[in-house]
């Protein structure tokens, strides 16, 4: 991902694969965590984004989680979005889609969650 | 017009009271939520603005925008249409979020029209329930497919695109804040749009127009190879063709005397110059018995190999074999067990044998001519060839009235009786035969040579061996022509009786 936004893929114990989101989620790195949540989707996998070092969150960015979660939703999968940083808390809370997203509070329960659904 | 709603105001009018019942309300903001809102989205307008700059494709830029429009209202529901801005009618579907395919081209069919309508009377956003009406089918099918706001995209003031935004599921309005945003966005990302498909149509035409020059340059280099080809297969099929040349040049020059004929009383001396490897003209200077001798030149049209097969054929007919029946020299059952053909029948048996249904589209023109040795007569006969030259020291004559009939091989008929020509050679006196190759002479500027040249060469080598003079008087007329060599296969072939 561009604009010093990393993404970092990771495993848990159970299976789930987690995505850790590292610097700015705007215009320029929403669309690249699109293309590369959607290869995880369309090979059948529910994810988790691990928000926690996501250090701005743009109107491009909010609009890529809104995005997702509908993708995943519609596609019979989930998405979980884990340990919001307050840069993505305050966004989320502005617009009021606490109740719009699957948020937890940490990476754990987000994965506890999926695998529950399992 | 937009119903706009500032929820500072408390006031919140329901712009789609049928079809979009309030699920709930969103709390009265507070001044520093409304500054903190207010801080978000103008720079999602920022960074909107340097994300649809940033691209030249049109999918890129119409994904910026969505994203940045759900992004600011909070929906999961976008879709943009775009028509390419060339007026070429409804626009197509270009990106789709939480909107089903179906309804959104329903949805793009029943609201373009209307919303150019409402462009025309100054507007660019509605909402489905305010154009239709709430009842409308088509604000039922806004809201089952959970559209809010339709926008208009422009470029330069006219509509290029459209845009379908949803909300949230618990809200049923946009602030005035957030309408001020989006038609901001809009009216930024309409230009950004059309230059970004203009670029595209433009990287799509320029990669057709490589394309294109690729396979012309393949077409090119094909056709170059082909020609390279086929001038292989002609170097080949010419270096064949002078190979065989070669070789019936080397047949043709095997029946060339070998030098001098030995005739009685006389001296005789040839210049033959073929014109390339195979000639069409050929002599013969042979002895008939002890008292007669045969002369013949002849000349075959054209050049090349077929000239040079005919010209070799009829060279073996004139040349007599000892013993046997031929052309010039039959056998009798009496003595003297001979018989010397005269020149007229000679003629005749040549045409016999290559007039009438063996006819090609070769012809020869041929002198032949019969010499008493003892007497000095000479009989001769001509088919269409040049007459021989008689010379006496610095004297000499063309014979103008000789008896020519027309070459061997035209389809003329009929020839009627051939006749003979007839002269007696003096002692001293010299006579010539030669083909039109030392008559019909060019300069190197392309003029032609005073008809007398040959016999003014003739005469001027009179006093010379007869020998040297053959040689001199083709050197002259080379010289005369200022050429190294003549355009035409040359023979001059000249006998010489002593005695003077």
């Amino acid at each position: 991902m561009t604009s010093g936004a990393q993404l970092v893929e990771a495993i848990s114990p159970t299976g789930t694969i987690v995505l850790r989101i590292q610097g700015r989620l705007d215009a320029d790195s929403a669309p690249k965590l699109i293309a590369r949540c959607t290869e995880l989707q369309n090979a059948g996998l529910s994810l988790v984004l691990n928000l926690a070092s996501v250090t701005f969150l743009s109107s491009s960015g909010a609009g890529a989680l809104l995005m997702l979660t509908e993708q995943f939703h519609e596609r019979g999968s989930d998405l979980r979005l884990a340990a919001l940083s307050g840069a993505v808390r305050s966004v989320i809370e502005l617009l009021e889609l606490g109740s719009s997203l699957a948020i937890d509070q940490t990476e754990r329960d987000s994965v506890a969650a999926l695998e529950a659904r399992k | 017009m937009i119903s706009r709603h500032d929820s500072s105001s408390g006031k919140r009018p329901d712009p789609w009271p049928q079809a979009t019942p309030v699920i709930d309300a969103p709390p009265i903001e507070s001044p520093a939520r409304l500054a903190a809102r207010k801080d978000y989205l103008l720079l999602s307008l920022t960074e909107l603005n340097r994300r649809l700059w940033g691209t030249c494709d049109i999918h890129e830029a119409a994904e910026g925008l969505l994203l940045s429009l759900m992004g600011q209202v909070g929906t999961t529901r976008a879709a943009l249409w775009f028509s390419g801005g060339d007026g070429a009618g409804e626009p197509a579907l270009i990106k789709s979020h939480g909107i089903e395919p179906m309804q959104a081209h329903a949805l793009a069919g029943v609201s373009w029209g209307d919303m150019l309508v409402r462009f025309r009377k100054g507007s660019r956003l509605a909402f489905p329930a305010e154009l239709w009406g709430a009842e409308h089918a088509a604000s039922g099918l806004a809201h089952a497919s959970g559209v809010r706001l339709l926008g208009l995209l422009c470029a330069h003031n006219a509509p290029v695109g459209l845009v379908a935004l949803g909300l949230p599921e618990w809200r049923s309005h946009y602030t005035s804040l957030e309408l001020e945003v989006i038609e901001a966005s809009l009216a930024a990302a309409g230009l950004a749009l059309q230059t970004a498909h203009l670029n595209s149509v433009a990287t799509k035409t320029s990669i057709l127009l490589r394309q294109a020059d690729k396979s012309f340059r393949e077409l090119n280099r094909m056709k170059q190879w082909q020609l390279l080809e086929q001038n292989r297969i002609l170097e080949a099929s010419n270096l064949e063709m002078a190979k065989e040349l070669q070789s019936a040049g080397n047949l043709q020059r095997t029946i060339i005397p070998p030098g001098p004929a030995r005739i009685p009383g006389y001296d005789s001396a040839w210049a033959f110059h073929p014109h390339g490897e195979a000639s069409g003209d050929m002599f013969g200077v042979f002895p008939l018995d002890e008292r007669h001798a045969g002369v013949f030149v002849l000349d075959v049209s054209g050049h090349g190999m077929a000239s040079a097969m005919l010209s070799f054929a009829v060279s073996r007919l004139l040349c007599p074999i000892p013993g046997q029946d031929n052309l010039v020299k039959r056998r009798l059952s009496k003595p003297p067990y001979y018989e010397i053909v005269p020149p007229t029948e000679v003629l005749k048996g040549l045409r016999d044998r290559f007039e009438g249904e063996q006819s090609s589209r070769f012809y020869f023109t041929l002198i032949y001519a019969v010499l008493c040795a003892e007497t000095g007569d000479l009989e001769w006969v001509s088919a269409g060839h040049m007459p021989p030259i008689f010379a006496r020291g610095d004297e000499c004559t063309r014979c103008r009235e000789q008896s020519a009939q027309t070459p061997v091989g035209l389809p003329i008929a009929p020839h009627g009786d051939e006749a003979s020509n007839r002269m007696t050679l003096a002692p001293g006196e010299r006579v010539f035969f030669y083909s039109d190759g030392l008559v019909d002479i060019r300069d190197r500027k392309g003029l032609w040579l005073p008809d007398a040249s040959l016999e003014g060469a003739i005469t001027q080598t009179g006093q010379l061996p007869i020998a040297r003079s053959v040689d001199s008087v083709i050197e002259r007329l080379e010289r005369r022509a200022g050429r190294k060599s003549f355009e035409d296969d040359v023979t001059l072939v000249a006998l010489e009786r002593r005695g003077a």
